[in-house]
């Protein structure tokens, strides 16, 4: 991989503009009023505002989880829990706002979407201001459009679906998020049609304080394909904003589903997300995660597989530098015979940041010839960086075939040593090891994504030698 | 006698008794009182990474009795009697119920200043007493409920010293039994080893059979309990080696914390081997404290009917170059589970250290179950860590090839297992393979738990010792090529 082109600017990524232009933003602080403020901006079925109100009260009720990451900063009625910058979402570029454009302008969405994306969707704040989806696509029958859209435009598939992989009594972050989302995107595609291309969605939290709540739903129906990409960022600011988000994925017989996450939250943003995807017969389900940002991300996304022959699959990096824990993992519950299941998950820490992976695997009784791996890199790039592994099994079936494997090291420095004998830099020998170490995970990537991360990994590493 | 008090209903004034009873030093019975609030504060499960997984709550408190004070019967059983004849003229120390009732310690190794005593006595004597002081005091309260129990209501214990620079070739044998009434035991039992110093220790621990003989026989529903704390002290350039052989009867539960704090350049090898009681639950903490320390623990647990074992084995790194290896090899039958929570914690400090943590598990029937959680705690990166867990069924082609080889299905069974255990077993002394072995042999048999110097285990030691010089020739062998 050649390095010339590698350099590249964080303050990419660090810019903010004015929340005076806001078409709405809500009151700090939540409460049932907020909730029903939401709803009725929305101008929502009834439903939805009931299910909205139980979320409410399940997230007053929960406890805030004791285990994971340092939850205690958080402060929930210091949050704007809606802003909206835009009236209504575009279709055509140019007629987005023009500071809102700015924004994806400089983060490149619309060049991207010229060269390799069959749709992509852009969320700013709260709501969704640009979706577009290729005209074949649209002719064949697949759905791309943002939750609230599809809310209202396909109000029987939606309500089918809508809450039921992860309901809001899942967790106290699943139930904020289903008593105040916003957004998100919404995903059908019909049986039989394969989506060549990746659908996109770009999130972006710009003001102070806020929470962005979004709800993604994709259903792929039998024998049907689609790959899926969000990437999400936000400027640095001094206090804390909340991403909490819930993801809930279908894939009936025989489909298969990619959904790839690149992570690049500002060091402050607290990243509570729940994903989970159910997988029937013969489906495939694939997490692709990366967690490059954020202070704190406590994410675990879940295939329960479903069927017989379903196959769910994890595959993970974590960097976590100054200040920042990336408590993540995967959940893989296996509730049908002859299913499969794998996890890799590879961490990076440096600079006192902290690494966990967090898994769970689960066989049910019945479940029959399950087979399932999982494996964990960490790699510490100095002394000061710490890892945790806390793998759990939970195995009720006797023929299982279960195998877990961690390994935690450092750099060798006769790695760095040889490297450096052929001519890098010490910087460079350990950019190039510590992506070697991604390397199972960037070339599942489309190649404009593994670049960029790879960009991202040099960015967090520059200034680590010395 | 008296009557016996449920645990369930324990009170300020069982406390009380206890101490009265033990004439408890002034300090010990304020730590006495403060732990038993603490223990009637905290749940089953302290830590948050596990509480979802624990067996404790099989522990039914209203069916545990407690003998008041310390009083209980004293007689030997007689189902032991053979075992005790055996023990005689061996190093050993023998408990049954809360009392000791025979302790044999030779005369050289006596004028060396080597002590074995109950841990009253040791309470009671001067030099001994800040040894017990320090173990009580290093044993948090706060962070176990069960700890908390022991710490508020010992009524029992051992106490072993080995003083600095003293080796002792045979093994200290140190027995307990459960009494007859089937009241449960609370244990506090104390090994400190000097620097410089050596020794070999093999607990063995035994229960009646509900319904056996006598007339005051435990009711069928009572839950006798042997809870015992175990903290252990290894001085700099010390080795211990302990043996763990639980033989309880299946009435019984079992709940064991040990703490061990190992010196500078000292080296403690554990080999537990877990058969019996219903419920074993056992939190094992070793404490790596000086550079050059190390730990190796080994664990077979051998399930079947609808046993629990709750194993905890955490690895704690605290100085640099140290080591540990944990391995856990469980066997299971019937309905029997287990549940090996392990963790290595490696602190900042502790640059250089080498770990490896492994829980492997082979279920022999549809309903056993077992579950796995082998976590890391990593603070610092000059370090290697390694853990591992599997859990499979036994592979059925490996037995069509043994049956095929006319071996019966059991036959092959036992020979898989044999050889599922052999890389563990090939760590331990002879002797120690020999009664592990023997036990399987005797579970898988339907005999009943219990090392006898009989035929049988002679059989098992004289393979045992044949496959011992052989390794030691093969690698001789080696050596010279």
């Amino acid at each position: 991989m050649a390095t010339e082109n590698l350099e590249m600017d964080y303050s990419k990524y660090d810019f903010k503009d004015s929340t005076e232009m806001y078409v709405h933003l809500s009151k700090k602080g939540l409460t049932k009023e907020t909730v029903i403020g939401i709803s009725k901006m929305k101008d929502e079925p009834q439903w939805m505002l009931d299910f909205r109100l139980r979320s409410y009260e399940t997230f007053m009720k929960k406890p805030m989880p004791t285990w994971g990451g340092d939850l205690s900063k958080i402060d929930f009625q210091n949050i704007y829990y809606y802003a909206k910058a835009s009236e209504k979402t575009e279709k055509n570029w140019d007629d987005v706002p023009a500071d809102v454009k700015n924004t994806f302008d400089k983060l490149g969405i619309p060049e991207a979407e010229k060269k390799f994306l069959a749709g992509v969707g852009a969320q700013y704040e709260s709501e969704v201001v640009y979706h577009n989806l290729r005209e074949d696509l649209q002719k064949q029958g697949v759905m791309f459009l943002d939750t609230d859209s599809a809310l209202k435009e396909q109000p029987e598939i939606f309500r089918k679906y809508f809450g039921k992989v992860i309901p809001p009594e899942d967790n106290k972050f699943a139930a904020l998020n289903s008593a105040v989302w916003s957004g998100g995107s919404f995903i059908y595609v019909p049986p039989g049609v394969k989506v060549d291309m990746p659908l996109q969605a770009y999130f972006r939290i710009n003001a102070e304080n806020i929470g962005q709540f979004e709800r993604t739903l994709i259903i792929v129906d039998e024998g049907a394909e689609v790959h899926y990409i969000e990437g999400c960022t936000a400027p640095v600011y001094s206090s804390e904003s909340l991403h909490s988000a819930v993801v809930e994925l279908v894939a009936h017989k025989d489909a298969r589903l990619r959904y790839t996450t690149i992570q690049n939250w500002s060091n402050d943003v607290y990243n509570l997300v729940t994903k989970r995807a159910y997988a029937y017969e013969g489906a495939t389900v694939e997490w692709i995660d990366g967690n490059i940002g954020s202070r704190l991300t406590m994410k675990y996304p879940g295939v329960y597989l479903m069927g017989e022959r379903a196959y769910g699959e994890t595959l993970s990096i974590a960097f976590a530098g100054k200040g920042q824990h990336q408590d993540t993992g995967a959940k893989m519950v296996h509730l049908a015979p002859n299913t499969k299941s794998k996890i890799t998950s590879k961490s990076v820490s440096r600079h006192d940041g902290r690494s966990t992976y967090r898994g769970l695997l689960n066989v049910a009784k019945g479940a029959t010839n399950v087979k399932s791996t999982v494996r964990c890199d960490a790699l510490l790039l100095d002394d000061t960086s710490k890892t945790d592994t806390y793998p759990y099994m939970e195995i009720n079936q006797e023929d299982a075939t279960i195998t877990h494997e961690a390994t935690v090291g450092k750099i060798g420095d006769d790695q760095i040593f040889y490297l450096m004998s052929r001519g890098f830099t010490e910087e460079e020998a350990l950019s190039l090891i510590v992506n070697g170490f991604m390397e199972p995970f960037t070339k599942e990537l489309p190649m404009e994504y593994a670049v960029e991360l790879n960009r991202l990994i040099k960015l967090e590493m520059d200034d680590s030698v010395g | 006698m008296s009557t016996l008090q449920k645990l369930s209903e324990l009170d300020e004034s069982h406390i009380e008794e206890i101490s009265a009873q033990g004439r408890d030093p002034q300090w010990l019975q304020e730590y006495r009182r403060s732990s038993f609030e603490t223990y009637g504060r905290l749940p089953l499960e302290t830590s948050p990474l596990y509480n979802k997984y624990t067996d404790a709550r099989r522990l039914d408190p209203a069916q545990v009795l407690l003998p008041p004070g310390m009083s209980a019967s004293d007689a030997e059983p007689e189902f032991l009697g053979r075992r005790i004849a055996e023990l005689k003229d061996e190093t050993s120390i023998i408990q049954v119920g809360t009392r000791i009732v025979r302790t044999n310690i030779p005369d050289d190794a006596a004028a060396k200043g080597v002590v074995i005593s109950s841990i009253y006595d040791a309470l009671n004597d001067s030099s001994n007493e800040p040894a017990v002081r320090a173990a009580l005091e290093s044993s948090d309260s706060e962070g176990d409920k069960f700890t908390a129990l022991n710490n508020a209501a010992f009524n029992s214990g051992v106490f072993i010293h080995v003083p600095d620079g003293v080796q002792i070739d045979k093994p200290i044998y140190a027995l307990v039994c459960l009494p007859q009434d089937g009241s449960s035991v609370i244990s506090r039992n104390v090994i400190a080893m000097g620097d410089s110093a050596k020794a070999t220790i093999a607990q063995e621990m035994y229960s009646p059979k509900p319904g056996d003989g006598s007339a005051s026989s435990p009711a069928a529903a009572l839950q006798p309990s042997y809870m015992e704390m175990l903290n252990t002290t290894v001085g700099a350039n010390s080795r211990l080696d302990v043996t763990t052989l639980q033989m309880f009867d299946q009435s019984a539960v079992n709940f064991s914390t040990r703490l061990t704090d190992i010196s500078q350049d000292a080296q403690v090898n554990w080999y537990s081997g877990l058969f019996g009681a219903q419920l074993s639950r056992y939190r094992i903490d070793y404490f790596l404290r000086g550079s050059g320390a190390s730990t190796n623990d080994s664990e077979v647990v051998f399930g079947n009917a609808d046993q629990s074992f709750d194993i905890q084995t955490e690895v704690n790194h605290e100085a640099p170059s140290t080591e540990g290896r944990v391995v856990e090899k469980s066997i299971l039958r019937d309905k029997s589970k287990s549940l090996f929570k392990g963790m290595i914690r490696i602190k900042e400090n502790a640059a250089k250290s080498n770990s490896f943590l492994s829980g492997r598990s082979i279920l022999l029937d549809p309903d056993a179950k077992s579950d796995a959680i082998p976590g890391l705690e990593i603070l610092t990166n000059d370090v290697k860590a390694t853990h591992s867990a599997s859990v499979a069924q036994i592979d059925e082609e490996q037995i069509f090839y043994l049956q095929s080889r006319c071996l019966s299905k059991e036959e092959a069974e036992r020979t898989i297992v044999e050889g599922f255990l052999e890389p563990l077993s090939r760590r331990m002394s002879y002797q120690v393979r020999a009664w592990i072995a023997y036990l399987i042999e005797s579970k898988w048999e339907g005999r009943e738990l219990g090392i006898n110097t009989d035929e049988e285990l002679a059989k098992f030691v004289e393979v045992e010792e044949t496959r011992y010089n052989e390794d030691a020739e093969i690698e001789q062998h080696y050596k010279y090529r």
